[in-house]
């Protein structure tokens, strides 16, 4: 019995019926709206939300290297290289109730979690982290 | 005809491909000693395609990693190295890095790096601060010696000014508290309390708790 074998013509087909069903699908997934953005994970915050906070204190827990080059206005550099010199400055800064924001440079990075863990272990509160990190800061960016 | 064009289009990459750099490990594994600031190590490669191949881009997973390539481009038979430097700064535990290489023939290498840090001292919470007008109530510190073979935390130096500060060795031989309670909380006050220990000093080891009593109305 004899398979038939698609023509190339009809592969061309196929190809265009996906690209009218991908190209409008990837256009309203950067436009989704927001009660249909993935959950944000517990104890973590969305970065449209955390600018609209009206009151935060930014910790970027990137290197030097990387904070230099750029960082949220005001936030303050502390990561497990700088913890020991920059911790004093980050404590004398808080004030109890205003939510600590610390971020890393993506949705990957670890290092926030961190240093939002022992932020928290030594009784500052309340700490989110910043889901997305800096990469999400940017896209955000007004 | 049909068939020709299958077998062509299913054999295209075996044709394309050519084995550029080929990597002498992509996995490496380090355990840290005390005292220990970095690590450092080398990923070799050799260039074993037909045409020399450039080093477009390197991404670690962490700042705390760096990588630098031997040089960017490669000749055919060519060999080089990525070298990486992990600092080690306050982490402790199991460390997982990645470095990413980007190469002009649009191929892409992840390399890992594994480091272990051995734990000498579990300091919980790393610092303990009181904010201006809050009862000037004790709080405690729970040391745990992780090291093996334990060593002794004998003292306290550095107590910063107007705070009490004790030690209480717990009777498992390798746990203590310390109790800290500042005389009060009108006026700030802050610093560095470090612990002694009947570890050698040579090894440059130093375990420090943070003290503070914030000052009234902090600039935010």
């Amino acid at each position: 019995m004899r398979i038939p074998f698609p023509t190339l013509s009809s592969f061309a087909g196929l190809l265009l019926l996906a690209a009218m069903v991908a190209v409008p699908n990837f256009y309203l997934q950067e436009r989704r709206p927001q009660f249909l953005a993935p959950a944000v994970p517990q104890g973590e915050i969305a970065a449209a939300q955390a600018r609209m906070l009206p009151q935060a204190l930014w910790i970027d827990a990137r290197s030097f290297a990387d904070y230099n080059q750029g960082h949220m206005p005001g936030a303050l550099l502390l990561n497990e290289d700088n913890w020991d010199e920059s911790l004093p400055q980050v404590l004398q800064q808080w004030k109890p109730g205003v939510p600590v924001i610390v971020y890393c440079s993506s949705v990957s990075c670890e290092a926030s979690h961190e240093i939002a863990k022992r932020l928290m272990a030594g009784s500052v509160k309340p700490v989110f982290v910043l889901h997305g990190g800096w990469e999400a800061l940017q896209k955000e960016a007004p | 005809m049909r068939l020709l064009i299958l077998a062509f289009v299913l054999a295209a990459p075996v044709f394309t491909a050519r084995a550029e750099l080929v990597w002498e490990k992509t996995e490496q594994s380090f355990k840290t000693v005390p005292g220990q600031v970095t690590v450092k190590t080398s990923y070799p490669f050799k260039n074993n395609g037909a045409d020399p191949v450039t080093i477009t881009g390197l991404k670690t997973s962490c700042g705390c990693t760096t990588a630098t390539p031997s040089k960017l481009t490669y000749a055919p038979g060519e060999s080089g190295t990525i070298d990486t430097v992990f600092s080690i700064g306050t982490r402790t535990g199991l460390q997982k890095k990645t470095i990413q290489v980007e190469t002009s023939d649009h191929r892409s290498q992840e390399l890992f790096l594994t480091v272990t840090i051995p734990e000498l001292l579990r300091i919980e919470p790393s610092f303990v601060l009181w904010t201006a007008g809050e009862p000037a109530t004790e709080k405690i510190v729970t040391l745990t010696v992780k090291a093996n073979p334990p060593f002794k935390i004998t003292g306290l130096k550095g107590v910063p000014e107007k705070i009490k500060a004790s030690l209480e060795p717990l009777p498992d031989g390798v746990g203590y508290r310390l109790h800290l309670q500042p005389k009060d909380t009108a006026s700030p006050t802050e610093g560095w309390l470090e612990l002694k220990t009947d570890l050698p000093d040579d090894k440059g080891i130093r375990f420090r708790v943070y003290v503070g009593v914030n000052q009234a109305d902090p600039t935010l």
